[in-house]
């Protein structure tokens, strides 16, 4: 297990996706695999965009990235989509719109579902945020789910928090 | 809904197709099976699937084709995925795969090949029977 957090300090990718499960399905060694990354944190600048469903949160995360990529800053992206109430299961389509993104290899997108957490993000979304950034990513965004009044979660993991609003 | 091992499915379109309707379908057939779908969206290379299915810590990557291309692009999403250590990524097919392309289909890594009339408990079936570490 200390090798998984050594391989994600190392730049490793496949390292990186793996962490995240086991993070993101709250395994019983997650708090000791945190533990061992955080003194590795606090350099990336955290950015998040939130809004109503279908305002153009992706596309904007798409746009941003690609301006920061042009800055030669590197980029991860967190996509939190709902999970359905009823199955457990859950569509995520955020990276259909993050497609001038996904074909570069210094951006790393992970898309997440929500897993019956309330606020537009999941239990664990603050805790990958940590994980890219210990990995070395100038930039951590992270897209919330579409929301309506008071998901608001993402200003507490957020040093900045775009709002996107539909026109009218 | 908690803490939970979810299977996580990767669908894609590789090449120029542009036909979903089986895709998307598919996508939302998964997703009430209790499983965590990324749907890439149209006009994937290879590269792309095999860096989605990389980021993501996919358990099945799900590829429809109906253009005639599986031949190329599916063999090429396996051979990208076992390039990148992902050997315990399970490929799936599906779309219009004449018959006598499956067995070569599955000779070059592809599990199973799902064509047209497909029950779709069967190929959830399939997958949960079939994806590593379950």
């Amino acid at each position: 297990m200390d090798d998984l957090v050594a391989e994600v300090l190392q730049g490793s990718v496949r390292a990186m996706a793996r962490l995240i499960t086991l993070i993101e399905n709250e395994d019983s060694r997650a708090l000791y695999l945190m533990a061992a990354l955080y003194p590795h944190t606090g350099n990336a600048y955290v950015l998040g965009i939130t809004g109503s469903p279908g305002t153009g949160k992706s596309t904007l995360t798409d746009k941003i990235t690609s301006v920061l990529r042009d800055r030669e800053q590197t980029v991860g992206v967190i996509a939190v989509d709902p999970s359905s109430p009823f199955t457990g299961g859950a569509l995520l389509g955020d990276r259909i719109r993050m497609q001038r993104s996904s074909g570069d290899a210094e951006v790393f997108i992970r898309s997440m579902a929500t897993r019956g957490n309330l606020g537009g993000l999941a239990r664990t979304t603050a805790d990958i945020v940590k994980i890219m950034d210990a990995f070395g990513k100038d930039w951590v965004i992270v897209e919330t789910v579409g929301v309506g009044q008071d998901e608001v979660e993402i200003a507490k993991t957020a040093d900045t928090t775009i709002v996107v609003l539909a026109p009218g | 809904m908690t803490a939970k091992k979810r299977i996580k499915v990767i669908m894609a379109k590789p090449g120029l197709d542009g036909h979903d309707r089986g895709a998307k379908l598919l996508a939302r057939v998964f997703a009430e099976a209790g499983m965590e779908v990324v749907y890439t969206g149209l006009r994937q290379t290879p590269e792309m699937i095999v860096e989605a299915a990389l980021q993501e810590d996919a358990d099945v990557v799900g590829l429809s084709s109906l253009s005639g291309v599986h031949n190329y692009f599916f063999p090429r999403v396996v051979e990208l995925l076992k390039e990148k250590g992902l050997h315990d990524v399970l490929v799936v097919g599906g779309g219009i795969i004449p018959d006598e392309d499956i067995a070569g289909l599955k000779k070059a890594g592809v599990a199973a090949v799902f064509g047209p009339g497909t029950r779709t408990d069967e190929i959830i079936k399939f997958i949960k029977d079939n994806i590593s570490g379950s």
